[in-house]
């Protein structure tokens, strides 16, 4: 009970969670200005005529152009509220809304850090991350606190420790460690590389990645825990991070993890920081000190259940794909939303033929008119998608007059290096299957 | 601090590794450069500057038959537009840098032409060649159009008739000339040695550049000289035999074999250094499990042997809808895996033209 208390109740200062909610917000911001100026917000959400769903968010529309636009708007600004702990609820939330929405457009963009991201804008609501050095605060003193519950801050390094720990649990296959795949692919077509470039060329350096990778991403959650290995430890976590933003093109997310960890350090580390920038925006009165709040009040206690429900399910879901048979890096059946991040190397094509029943005509399906490359690719080896997308082809071919249009498809898949295997069963008909849980017969087994 | 120590002693073991062992231990023993060098300056230089050359001299020749339209100005002409179609075929799959600066596919091979809309424009004596809508009335297609829709003798007759249609055909052959110059002068001058130290594999490299265009141009041998008019696309499934490629001059079969041949050279890199050492070059160290070279290597073979099949007049051909050219078609089908799937799996490159995040 004393760990628990220690852990949950225990009362510490705010400033670890007043950083971090600093160092969130501008990533969160900086991150959608990115977006909006490499112009993804027209080719990923203007551009597109069709967009893939994700299970049970059929509903799920763009705005058009416009609309778009005003969504990236109100996200930037909403992160920049949640930085400036301005309005911090409400910022907290809009962006939480915005960013999910954007995300759950198109399944396309699904990757693993907008997940993480998604999580923990949904966590950051909840917190009193801005109740100390904040717009809020200014505005009403009242508010200031100087001490917040340990979950406040505990939840967040669960959140990242979850992350790291399960994306190196993923990395524990035969691929990764004993092929070095994907990364013998990938690290040696980097030999263009400043300085690290002409190692990348040599095989163990390939093995070396892969393994200290693995072990890396099991173990630093923990080391970042311990006082003693902290230092050293952040010290690998700027180096990881440094070494896969220059390998691999992955945007923010090392940049973000990098500055996220931070919230593993001391109390005293997040106050020298918070007085080092109170030189240049002093807002507060630092001797105030008001205690208000009962930290066993029933609405408190369900938040701490839910939080503990919220962990609980995280930690469970990854182990979904064990419900299903196959080979899970083939089928993608329970994949996403796991942490498996870096894992495959995989690619395919896939042609797509509309059968007129009334005529026998077969017509090839140009994907080029329907989707956009990044969507076709995207498509091309994940099952959930080609049925989705044969769905539309269905109801394409039927405004243009074709009735009952049944639709087949030829795919090749590689994965981690392997020569390409057929993928979908090519005699199966995909208008008449349906998108389910249950696990997908007709995808054709992997043969290794 | 343990941990710190293990590191310390681990990272000056594998530098002395990586010294000791410079042979034996080599994952991929190949050199971006050489390559990016010999498609540079061995192939694609020398190939737009003898398209170049060629559309130079169509130019002159379009000019003297223009002011004297005789049996004799025609038949250079026809030659000149025949060497500068052939060579088209050896640049179609180098659209990035210039020729992506000004278009230089589409308003050289837009096909098949809308002679409708051109003949409308001569009647009403207005050369519009500008826009983007204009793509289908001007290029080599229109050229080919101009001079082979009749016999010759009604051709020469048709430009003696009217002084209108030799003024367009200028106008239309300046156009080529003005756009093969604009490329030419780019990789004659710095963008050849831009393009050959352009290293690595994200979408800004120059192996993107070459992998990408590569697929886009074998597709479009796929689909327009072949599929399209096949009615492989179409809801009907009825031939269209005039939408393909130098319809009127009946040199679609020539062209599709000389297209074909110029995709297989460029994955040799002719005699030097290309695509096929690379993938090579990842077969041998084990990191790709099949001789994906040797596989697209030979699936050229069965192409080619399928084209020998084909009979010009290629448009009859197809129009005939028998198995030869269905089965010229499945081949080339099943090239598409092997280039637009597995060589950029294998060589990390993206097919999708347009720059993401992954994770």
């Amino acid at each position: 009970m004393g760990y628990y208390h220690k852990l949950v109740n225990n009362q510490t200062s705010i400033a670890p969670l007043v950083v971090f909610r600093m160092i969130f917000g501008i990533m969160m911001a900086l991150s959608a200005v990115r977006f909006w100026v490499n112009g993804w917000v027209d080719s990923q959400f203007v551009q597109p005529k069709f967009f893939f769903h994700y299970f049970g968010f059929s509903w799920v529309e763009p705005l058009g152009e416009k609309g778009m636009y005003i969504i990236f708007f109100i996200m930037i600004f909403s992160a920049i509220g949640i930085a400036l702990g301005a309005f911090y609820r409400i910022s907290a939330l809009l962006y939480f809304l915005t960013f999910t929405y954007v995300e759950l457009i198109d399944l396309t963009n699904y990757l693993n850090h907008y997940y993480f991201v998604s999580l923990m804008a949904f966590i950051m609501i909840f917190l009193p991350a801005h109740r100390r050095f904040s717009i809020d605060v200014y505005r009403n003193p009242e508010t200031y606190r100087k001490y917040v519950s340990a979950w406040t801050i505990n939840i967040v390094r669960a959140q990242l420790g979850i992350v790291y720990f399960y994306a190196g649990v993923a990395k524990i296959n035969a691929d990764w460690l004993l092929n070095a795949q994907p990364l013998r692919l990938w690290l040696a077509s980097r030999a263009d590389l400043f300085l690290v470039g002409p190692l990348l060329k040599y095989k163990w350096v390939a093995f070396a990645f892969s393994w200290i990778g693995c072990i890396y991403d099991l173990f630093i959650p923990f080391f970042l825990c311990i006082k003693k290995y902290r230092g050293f430890a952040y010290f690998l976590v700027v180096a990881f991070h440094v070494m896969t933003a220059a390998l691999f093109p992955i945007g923010m997310f090392p940049y973000i993890m990098i500055l996220s960890t931070l919230i593993f350090f001391s109390d005293q580390f997040h106050e020298k920081i918070i007085l080092f920038l109170s030189r240049f925006f002093s807002s507060e009165n630092l001797s105030m000190q008001v205690n208000r709040g009962q930290i066993n009040s029933i609405p408190q206690q369900l938040m701490r259940l839910s939080f503990g429900l919220f962990l609980f399910v995280q930690v469970i879901f990854p182990f979904r794909y064990a419900l299903y048979g196959g080979e899970l890096f083939w089928t993608e059946q329970g994949f996403r939303f796991s942490w498996r991040v870096m894992l495959m190397e995989k690619s395919g094509s896939a042609t797509f033929y509309v059968l007129n029943p009334e005529t026998d005509h077969k017509i090839e399906v140009n994907n080029r008119d329907f989707l956009t490359p990044l969507q076709e690719k995207m498509m091309a080896t994940q099952p959930d998608m080609i049925l989705q997308y044969a769905h539309y082809l269905k109801s394409v071919f039927e405004e243009k007059g074709v009735k009952n249009p049944e639709v087949y498809i030829d795919s090749h898949v590689s994965l981690n290096g392997r020569a390409s295997q057929p993928f979908i069963d090519p005699t199966i008909d995909l208008t008449k299957l349906e998108d389910t849980f249950a696990p997908k017969t007709w995808i054709l087994p992997f043969k290794g | 601090m343990k941990l710190f120590k293990f590191f310390i002693t681990i990272i000056p073991a594998f530098v002395f590794f990586s010294c000791s062992e410079e042979n034996g231990n080599i994952e991929l023993d190949f050199s971006q450069t050489d390559m990016l060098g010999n498609y540079a300056n061995n192939i694609i230089k020398p190939s737009i500057s003898n398209y170049h050359t060629s559309v130079a001299s169509l130019d002159e020749k379009t000019k003297s038959f223009v002011s004297a339209p005789t049996e004799e100005t025609f038949d250079a002409l026809s030659s000149a537009f025949l060497s500068a179609y052939q060579n088209w075929a050896t640049v179609n799959a180098f659209q990035y840098g210039p020729a992506l600066e000004n278009a230089f596919l589409a308003s050289t091979n837009t096909f098949p032409t809308d002679y409708t809309e051109l003949e409308a424009d001569i009647v009403a004596e207005n050369i519009n060649l500008g826009s983007v809508t204009s793509n289908n009335k001007k290029g080599l297609p229109a050229v080919d159009y101009l001079l082979f829709k009749d016999g010759k003798t009604t051709v020469i007759e048709a430009f003696k008739a009217n002084s209108f249609r030799g003024e367009y055909l200028n106008a239309v052959v300046a156009d080529l000339l003005t756009k093969a110059t604009y490329v030419n002068d780019a990789w004659s001058g710095d963008y050849a040695a831009t393009f050959a130290i352009n290293e690595g594999n994200d979408p800004s490299s120059s192996l993107s550049a070459i992998v990408n265009e590569y697929n886009k141009a074998y597709e479009r041998c796929k689909n327009q000289r072949v599929g399209y008019a096949l009615g492989k696309n179409s809801l009907s499934g009825r031939p269209s035999p005039m939408s393909i490629e130098a319809y009127y001059s009946v040199n679609s079969l020539d062209l599709l074999k000389r297209n074909v041949t110029a995709l297989e050279n460029i994955f040799k890199g002719n005699d030097g250094v290309g695509l096929d050492d690379y993938l090579t070059a990842y077969y041998n160290t084990g990191s790709i499990q099949e001789d994906l070279s040797a596989k697209i290597l030979n699936q050229f073979e069965v192409i080619h042997s399928k084209l020998d099949n084909c009979q010009s007049p290629f448009a009859n051909h197809i129009e005939a809808q028998d198995e030869t050219v269905e089965e010229l078609y499945t081949e080339m089908s099943k090239l598409v895996v092997m280039i637009k799937s597995e060589m950029p799996s294998a060589l990390s490159v993206k097919i999708t033209y347009q720059d993401s995040d992954g994770d």
